[in-house]
């Protein structure tokens, strides 16, 4: 009885919308139309293009080679074992199978994303800057949280509260607001960045001219997000018991070893649970690109606001709903294959400590 | 010498101008910390730049939040002045007052920050006194600059609150995110209570249907919801879901589910389970166990997760955009898109960035009061321990 409206909210709202969302994806539907219509994977075919289509069984092969491959030297072959795994930790033999498999899904993401040519062009450089926002803004995301994480943990450190709050506090605000902000930031005329540098006498730059855009919304996105993963970070290194620093040091190690051979291990896990959260966080990413400018074109879009603006804010008045409905399919899937990755990267040693 | 040559010039266009700053910085940062590992300094140094853009950007929005577009086109800090102006006595009499106020708060912050943990009474009294200060010198600067009939800078807060209508959008923010956190937290308490407490077929199941949840973007739902709830209405009482509040709230909080249950479950995990079996022999029905027993006890970390999901709430910006089309209903964030959209082309910054100020002051006080809870929680709800 206590369970039930919970899950009399969730099925109705969130579950059967979500399953409904895969019968809707094989649909043309205008949204005005009382009736869809059934085109099977014809949306799915618009996105990735005939090539895809044609070569469906081949790289489906393919696919099924690589699981088949690395299972087999996993079982078959003890050899592969021999990278420090025990025969006995099943569940490291099963994360090691699926490494081909990943390598071989992400060569089939190169291959469309690089050599296909055919299939809807806007909706692959949406995926491409995805992408690029995960790992550029990952890359600068981890330097910084790391290095803010490492100065906040300094033992003598005067007014850490002050910077943990001014660090930590961009990623509280809404991401409309960060947009707003930032947007005004590059201002060419006006902007805050474009007076410093005119303040050292620097020529203005536009920074939001068409090519500079993502890039742009990129650096916002760090400024805003790299807090959190700072705090977990911070509590992560909290929880490494003193004593393992302090005999490092009586046994001489520098700074640089302690980090490299003690702190970075220790965290590890906490390490893989902050990625897994800004790969997802990264690909679902909307409000800050989307509030950022008013209109989108092909350099400064992401899968989610392209999906947006199909589906509900077509300036044609055509809502593609079904169409729509696909990307985010695919959006789906992608979240749940690297998060699954990312979940078999982790190993299972944990350290009890 | 060609081909290098090409080549930098291909890398240089390539690599975006803007991007360039934050590139060249992270290189310098690199090189640095290479050098001087073992020196702190790099540490200290970037830490402490990037802060200061922080809060040379958030000084930059109010200080031009106060002012009128003519001033700050021509001189960005001349809104500054209208609380300062030379050649009023009071206004200076208040200024010095209020730096003062402000001396105190940094002094006592630097005394409190070296008593020990133990002092809890003198750190309290710091603390109550430092706030106390600090609301004192914002009150008497704005107290002499309202006496002096320096009222310029409320102009662009009035007209955001009223005309833009930031005002009408904070009510319904704050309709819709209290409503919806309230029923999540009763609603997931509930429901974690049973997933942890009670015995019944199908439990596992259900918990890790939630937890699978998690993985669903809210991207996938938006149009299956969209065309659902479009056609629903309840004709008794004309209700319907699409463009009414009550109706974002049930999506937030169904949405907010998966979360709070996830959340919450290992919370009452961590809550000894003897205390159901003596409830029970004292005679206490399941609902009677719960409601008088867990759900008090459980009061921290129902808490947390009502934290979370205010912010989470307060800040959504997807659901709201599209299942919201009257102007009267409109959340905060979709009515400071909406700002910045109809004021692409006129030169009205101070009126938008009191719209930011008034965007970002109910999650900066939540943030300020609550940090602690805030930070505990995220720890709690990631790293394990």
């Amino acid at each position: 009885m206590l369970l039930a409206p919970a899950v009399v909210l969730f099925v109705t709202f969130v579950g059967w919308p979500a399953i409904q969302a895969f019968w809707i994806a094989l649909h043309t539907w205008t949204g005005f139309s009382p009736r869809a219509e059934w085109v099977g994977l014809q949306n799915f075919r618009l996105l990735f293009g005939d090539t895809v289509f044609e070569q469906a069984w081949a790289i489906a092969g393919v696919i099924a080679l690589g699981a088949a491959v690395g299972l087999i030297c996993q079982f078959f072959l003890p050899r592969f074992n021999s990278l420090g795994l025990s025969r006995r930790s099943l569940g490291r033999i099963r994360t090691w199978a699926w490494m081909p498999l990943l390598l071989l899904l992400a060569g089939v993401l190169f291959w469309w994303l690089y050599a296909v040519t055919d299939g809807d062009s806007f909706f692959r450089a949406c995926v491409k800057n995805n992408f690029m926002y995960m790992v550029v803004g990952g890359v600068f995301h981890f330097l910084y949280a790391f290095l803010f994480a490492g100065a906040l943990n300094l033992p003598n450190l005067r007014g850490k509260k002050f910077y943990r709050t001014m660090i930590f506090f961009p990623s509280f605000i809404s991401v409309v607001g960060v947009a707003v902000l930032w947007q005004r930031m590059y201002d060419v005329r006006n902007g805050l960045l474009n007076s410093l540098l005119q303040a050292i006498s620097i020529e203005p730059i536009e920074w939001l001219s068409a090519d500079h855009m993502f890039y742009a919304i990129i650096s916002a996105g760090v400024w805003a997000g790299v807090g959190s993963q700072m705090i977990l970070l911070v509590a992560g290194m909290q929880r490494i018991p003193p004593t393992y620093f302090e005999a490092a040091r009586v046994d001489g190690a520098t700074e640089r070893h302690v980090f490299l051979h003690i702190t970075l291990p220790m965290i590890k896990e906490v390490i893989m649970i902050t990625l897994t959260l800004w790969v997802i966080g990264s690909l679902k990413v909307f409000g800050l690109v989307q509030a950022f400018a008013i209109t989108h074109d092909e350099k400064s879009s992401v899968i989610s606001v392209r999906q947006y603006e199909l589906a509900f804010s077509n300036r044609d008045n055509i809502y593609q709903m079904g169409f729509a409905t696909a990307m985010a399919v695919v959006l789906l899937l992608l979240i749940v294959i690297l998060a699954m990755a990312l979940r078999n990267l982790r190993g299972r040693d944990e350290l009890e400590f | 010498m060609a081909a290098t040559e090409q080549l930098i010039l291909a890398a240089t266009e390539t690599i975006e101008a803007p991007f360039m700053i934050l590139v060249w910085f992270t290189v310098g940062v690199v090189i640095l910390a290479a050098i001087e590992w073992t020196r702190l300094a790099v540490l200290y140094a970037v830490k402490t730049l990037w802060v200061s853009f922080s809060v040379l950007a958030f000084v930059w929005v109010v200080i031009t939040s106060m002012g009128t577009s003519a001033d700050f086109v021509q001189h960005p800090g001349r809104a500054l002045t209208q609380f300062v102006d030379p050649n009023c006595p009071l206004a200076i009499a208040a200024a010095v007052v209020a730096l003062l106020l402000v001396g105190g708060i940094v002094a006592l912050s630097y005394r409190t920050g070296r008593l020990s943990e133990q002092a809890r009474t003198a750190r309290r009294l710091s603390l109550i006194a430092r706030i106390v200060m600090g609301a004192a010198a914002v009150v008497v600067v704005l107290a002499a600059a309202h006496a002096n009939g320096f009222d310029r800078w409320t102009v662009n807060y009035s007209r955001a609150w009223s005309i833009a209508r930031m005002g009408n959008y904070m009510v319904n923010s704050a309709l819709i995110s209290v409503g919806a956190v309230g029923l999540i937290m009763l609603v997931a308490s509930m429901a974690a209570y049973a997933l942890t407490r009670l015995e019944f077929p199908g439990r596992e199941a259900v918990l890790y249907s939630f937890i699978a949840a998690l993985a669903i973007p809210g991207q996938l739902t938006l149009v299956p919801l969209y065309l659902m709830l479009r056609t629903w209405r309840i004709e008794a009482i004309d209700f319907v879901f699409m463009d009414s509040r009550f109706g974002l709230t049930i999506i937030y909080a169904a949405g907010s589910l998966p979360f709070t249950i996830f959340l919450l479950t290992g919370f009452f995990r961590s809550l000894p389970g003897e205390l159901s079996e003596s409830a029970a022999i004292d005679g206490c029905g399941e609902m009677a166990t719960f409601r008088k027993i867990y759900f008090p006890l459980a009061a921290p970390g129902l808490t947390t997760a009502a934290i979370f999901n205010f912010i989470f709430i307060w800040n959504e910006y997807n659901f709201a955009l599209v299942f919201i089309t009257n102007p009267e209903l409109k959340t905060l964030p979709v009515g400071l898109y909406y700002l910045t959209v109809t004021q692409q082309y006129a030169a009205e910054w101070p009126a938008l960035f009191a719209g930011i100020v008034i965007l970002f002051a109910p999650t900066f006080s939540i943030f300020l009061v609550l940090q602690k809870q805030i930070i505990a929680g995220l720890t709690l709800g990631s790293v394990k321990g």
